[in-house]
């Protein structure tokens, strides 16, 4: 197919965790003046698979390759041999100047060996020009923006001794006009020869802009090929399958009928990312928000949770227009956070503490007996079919799909009339999954209430009655539940 | 296919579900101190017999007292993932106080209650500065170390202050062979493991210390819940310093020096860690009797005072090394079974 040799290749590559198997089989080659997409949904396994190819991970079956020779990979020879990764997480110390962000791995030195920050600020401007960002080296990092810090990390990616960049989701918070930017300088790398790996579950970009693509679904690779012989429906397809187990019709099942709103935002704003925003979530239905990162959908969850107060407009919490989150917590607002483990759970700390940790937070009963307690906990747990040895042990050795099932079982516990879930099923496997979606269907069937922030399409095509798109801070607009197909959610969230 | 794995896996033998996880992780941290306390003790009693005396035993709980009721204290803070370092000049605070106020002829009940209220009250301030204003607890109280010293040094021009008289009672009293403080700190002890162990306030601690997001984001009181727990720590720091004036028949300026890194080390000891989340009232308590053990054992064993620094830090970081490791093995096992 290509001429030259890939400059990093893996070969069947397989890689399993504790409770998932994460990678069956994986192969894909990235050549120099190329990009290769990498496609799949998110928990697909693209970013295990990321970390294999820089090294961070070791994989358990099957070859790397670099130049055609097989290698080891660990996170200092993949630096040595070029391989360069920008993370969706952005890697940036934020008190410190550009300058010295772009030179981050490798501060330059000048005149007798010392860093001075003349020095870098020139040696920074050169890559800094090379990637076409027009940025000021001695700014400090904070003042930048997203697209800005986007920038600054690829000219920190592309020093001359790059061979091949893995770029995570870079649009992810980007606007369009920031991303038509963003191509044209990923356009300037790959044709100065470096191979490009490109992750995103945006198929326009990746039509737009990518030479190969690969397909990963649920840990394997499902599809691929050269992307001028392939159509949008036919990646579609491939990403999320013609016969996959998480379908509308299994598990929606109707029966939904819309009551009394529970929370409301009248023109609501949080800063700049939040703006102007109001809807109601009712009783008796599952609403879902999304919208790209960035969006400001999260601001939006913390405000229904009572955790954060608009900077104007209001939020009305069951009735209440000034709660705390201890107060809509006492009202009964569950709240499963996106970050499992920054905010959600008590890992080092047992499956009974993480279980009562509402119960013990909100109840008016002042004493606390450990044995009624490990009963009560280990009962909540047993009502959502928690997988575990012992509730007693610590938490963090359960699996991601039943830590996430122990914070649900902390608001069943206390009886929360409302769920407010951002990312249910963030690294949650397919099993677990199915059981989650079944228990957001039944609590709004019986009359509760869920809504759901989630950025996965197929989790808001299964349970949603109403979606609401957000973009820029603003709802874009409202799709039905049953009519919210992959294509109309992408569409509004990108305005088109 | 399943009889060949069965061939080659070692047959499973049911573990004994005797021990609980968290009795056994307690039993890590409680058992080497355990063997510290009883190896300790036979060796000073070899060489010296009247080591495990009565009277002997009865002089290293005085002793240790103090530290004690500050242990108790300060294990609610760090457990709470927070960190009181000004505990040792808010002793030296409160002894000066205290003997001010008898001196010029206050009731006993009056200076204790001034004394327990100013302690008090720094920990409302600490309490309050630490999480409405996000100051780091561990900057916050080492300023509030070094004005709390100067603060007691002034008042008392320096010197110790005589009582001329007043709390003889922590001197003379004796209840079942144990003593005023040692009664105190009994009392302080038991009070402090129920209000941790046994109900939903001592569990708001655990959590906010194991992950204070979590913990606000699922309606836990997390203001309120540091505010008092500094305030409660403060207030005990306010009745060791009238124990320490007490014992000494003097207003020290100098009394609770170097307290606030021993309490810390006593508490570490006892398998509390300054991340927050862990820790336990037993504990504590065997890490101060640990320290007091040592102390007591180097006087009988003749080593000269210039060695019990080193001991004392020797023991801290074997202990903490031995710990750390062992949990570091533990947590490894812990993700490779699940």
């Amino acid at each position: 197919m290509h001429a030259t040799l890939a400059t990093l290749e893996l070969r069947k590559v397989q890689k399993s965790f504790p409770s998932v198997r994460a990678l069956k089989d994986v192969s894909l080659a990235a050549y120099p003046g190329r990009v290769h997409a990498l496609l799949g949904e998110n928990g697909a396994g693209k970013s295990t698979l990321i970390k294999v190819a820089s090294g961070a991970l070791q994989p358990d079956g099957g070859e790397i390759l670099l130049n055609g020779a097989p290698v080891r990979l660990t996170p200092r020879t993949a630096k040595s041999a070029g391989i360069r990764v920008l993370h969706q997480e952005r890697q940036i110390a934020l008190t410190r100047s550009v300058a010295e962000n772009v030179l981050l791995d490798r501060p330059t030195r000048g005149r007798f060996g010392l860093v001075t920050a003349g020095g870098l600020a020139r040696a920074a401007g050169e890559r800094l020009a090379r990637v076409g960002a027009d940025l000021d080296p001695h700014a400090p990092a904070w003042t930048l923006t997203v697209a800005q810090m986007q920038l600054l990390e690829l000219a920190r990616a592309v020093s001359d001794d790059a061979t091949c960049i893995i770029m995570d989701e870079p649009t992810a918070s980007l606007h369009r006009a920031e991303i038509e930017r963003l191509f044209t300088v990923v356009r300037q790398v790959r044709d100065s020869g470096i191979a490009v790996v490109y992750i995103s579950h945006h198929l326009d970009e990746v039509m737009e802009l990518a030479d190969d693509y690969t397909v990963l679904r649920d840990g394997s690779e499902v599809a691929s090929g050269l992307v001028s012989e392939v159509t949008t429906a036919r990646l579609v397809s491939h990403m999320f399958g013609d016969e996959v187990s998480l379908r509308r019709e299994d598990v929606h099942e109707g029966g939904t009928r819309p009551g009394d709103v529970v929370i409301e935002l009248d023109r609501a704003s949080f800063g700049g990312a939040v703006r102007s925003v109001s809807l109601a979530a009712r009783r008796g239905e599952v609403l879902a928000v999304t919208g790209a990162v960035g969006c400001g959908s999260r601001e939006v969850a913390h405000l229904m949770s009572g955790a954060i107060k608009p900077t104007s407009g209001t939020v009305r919490i069951l009735g209440s227009g000034r709660g705390s989150r201890r107060a809509a917590a006492r009202a009964g607002v569950g709240f499963l956070p996106a970050d499992r483990k920054r905010e959600g759970l008590l890992l080092d700390r047992s499956i009974v503490d993480n279980a009562l940790l509402a119960e013990n937070g909100i109840t008016r009963r002042p004493l606390f007996h450990p044995l009624s307690a490990t009963r009560r906990a280990a009962d909540a747990c047993r009502r959502l079919a928690v997988k575990l040895s012992d509730v007693r042990s610590p938490i963090r050795g359960l699996s991601g799909g039943n830590q996430q099932k122990v914070i649900l079982a902390r608001w069943l516990r206390v009886g929360s009339e409302v769920l407010i879930l951002d990312e249910p099923t963030a690294g949650v496997d397919i099993p677990s999954k199915s059981e989650i979606y079944r228990l957001i269907r039944q609590h709004a069937v019986e009359g509760r209430a869920v809504v759901l922030f989630s950025t996965e399409y197929q989790e808001i095509r299964c349970v949603a009655d109403r979606v609401l798109v957000m973009r820029d801070g603003r709802i874009a607009g409202e799709i039905e539940g049953e009519n919210a197909t992959e294509h109309r959610i992408f569409e509004m969230e990108l305005g088109a | 296919m399943q009889t060949t794995e069965m061939a080659t896996a070692r047959p499973r033998v049911a573990a004994p579900r005797l021990l609980t996880p968290a009795i056994r992780e307690h039993l890590y941290v409680y058992l080497p101190l355990v063997v510290i306390l009883i190896g300790l003790s036979v060796i000073a009693a070899s060489s010296n017999a009247a080591f495990l005396s009565g009277s002997n035993i009865e002089r290293m709980l005085v002793a240790s007292s103090v530290l004690g009721i500050l242990a108790v204290g300060q294990t609610f803070l760090l457990v709470g993932g927070q960190l009181d370092l000004s505990v040792g000049s808010l002793v030296s605070l409160g002894s000066v106080i205290t003997a001010k106020l008898l001196v010029g002829n206050v009731p006993d009940i009056v200076a204790v209650l001034v004394s327990v209220a100013v302690g008090a009250g720094a920990g409302i301030v600490w309490g309050l500065l630490v999480s409405l204003l996000r100051v780091p607890p561990f900057i916050l109280t080492l300023g509030g170390l070094a004005v709390f010293a100067s603060i007691a040094l002034t008042l008392a021009k320096s010197t110790p202050i005589a009582l001329p008289t007043g709390l003889e009672w922590l001197q003379s009293g004796s209840l079942l062979g144990l003593r005023t403080p040692t009664l105190i700190w009994l009392l302080c002890l038991v009070a402090g493991g129920v209000l941790l162990h046994f109900t939903r306030f001592g569990r708001n601690v655990y959590a906010l210390g194991a992950n204070e997001e979590a913990a606000f984001l699922s309606g836990v009181a997390t203001t309120r819940t540091k505010v008092l727990i500094f305030l409660l720590n403060g207030a005990l720091a306010g009745l060791a310093a009238v124990i320490i004036t007490g014992r000494v028949s003097a207003g020290d300026p100098r009394a609770g020096v170097g307290l606030e890194l021993m309490v810390i080390a006593a508490i570490v000891l006892g398998g509390a860690s300054l991340a927050g989340g862990r820790g336990s009232m037993i504990g504590s308590t065997l890490g101060v009797l640990v320290l007091g053990v040592v102390a007591s054992a180097l006087t009988f064993l003749n080593v000269p005072d210039s060695y019990d620094q080193f001991v004392f830090g020797g023991i801290l970081i074997v202990a903490v090394s031995v710990t750390a490791a062992a949990e570091f093995r533990r947590r490894r096992k812990v993700r490779l079974r699940a």
